[in-house]
């Protein structure tokens, strides 16, 4: 049996979780794994995306292999799309990508083609969860902060500050 | 010694080097855990120039208390000469100040040392806070936004 290592992100699963699977197992072996990670009863049909790709992976597939060495980056939710709003400036974009699209790709997305900004002005610039504090780090998937069936988010792109005083 | 035997600080502390979130960091080349030596804990962080920065992080009492971070020369075993820190335009250079605090700590509202005095950080800065359910995961995140900011501008004496 070879043993390999994923790191799953998914709804109602905190943070990121460090699990190890049979890696002749499939999408069905690592959706009753996801399922003890999540917090609450959740009920609906769950899907297993790839980080990045929009399509999820067939019932029938095995789990991906990891890559340098390092483990794979899955992702398990009941929305095949999240709606992203970005607002700056007062004017708000939105855009839909899939539950396992980290927030780095989103920034990138909302800061250069959304608004416009060079590389350099982008990476002064951070994605805010709207209405709070929150800002999710670049590794993280958006499906990991919405849930089904709203599958929507909205960010403030804001500047980095000087800490001073 | 078993972890259970463990004081909860350094069970704590284990629990989160070995957690997804910072394995995670590992897996996309942007921190490694170089020691760990109660209660220190040494980490090197990638800057965007490809330049690793090693930090020892002072852990007592973590994660309910903050820890501090203290640029560090990891062949020498000793604090990082200010020439070797961290430099930029701005955020970074008020942020890594080997002036401050004689250079044993970082000037970030995440860290235990800089935090004291500096009340107004918290409703100023409330996204630069320490979380103790993230921990040292936080801070380094913090630490690596600097390094990869356009800010950021290479070694001091470079």
């Amino acid at each position: 049996m070879k043993i390999i290592e994923i790191l799953l992100q998914g709804e109602h699963i905190p943070d990121i979780q460090l699990v190890k699977v049979d890696g002749e197992k499939g999408v069905k072996e690592l959706l009753v794994l996801a399922a003890k990670h999540r917090q609450g009863e959740v009920e609906g049909e769950f899907e297993v995306f790839i980080e990045g790709c929009d399509e999820p992976l067939k019932r029938d597939d095995l789990l991906p292999e990891s890559e340098n060495g390092q483990p794979a980056r899955v992702h398990v939710h009941r929305c095949r799309k999240i709606k992203v709003d970005v607002t700056f400036n007062g004017v708000t974009k939105e855009h839909s990508f899939g539950p396992g699209t980290t927030i780095a790709a989103v920034e990138k997305w909302a800061a250069i083609k959304a608004f416009g900004m060079t590389p350099a002005d982008a990476a002064e610039h951070v994605l805010q969860i709207t209405g709070k504090t929150e800002r999710p780090e670049p590794d993280t998937h958006i499906g990991s902060l919405a849930s089904c069936p709203e599958c929507h988010l909205a960010f403030d792109l804001v500047p980095l500050k000087r800490v001073e005083g | 010694m078993a972890d259970e035997l463990l004081p909860p600080d350094q069970q704590m502390l284990r629990l989160h080097l070995e957690s997804g979130r910072f394995r995670s960091g590992v897996a996309s080349g942007w921190w490694r855990l170089v020691a760990l030596k109660w209660p220190y804990v040494s980490i090197g962080v990638t800057a965007r120039d490809g330049i690793e920065y090693s930090f020892r992080f002072h852990c007592q009492d973590y994660p309910r208390t903050a820890a501090t971070a203290q640029p560090w020369d990891l062949e020498a075993d000793c604090p990082l000469p200010p020439a070797r820190w961290p430099t930029g335009r701005g955020r970074v250079v008020l942020a890594f100040n080997p002036g401050w605090h004689n250079g044993t700590s970082l000037y970030l509202p995440c860290d235990r040392d800089a935090i004291n005095g500096h009340d107004k950080w918290r409703h100023e800065h409330p996204a630069l806070l320490w979380e103790p359910e993230k921990g040292l995961c936080k801070y380094l995140g913090i630490i690596l936004e600097l390094l990869n900011s356009s800010d950021y501008g290479g070694r001091r004496g470079a």
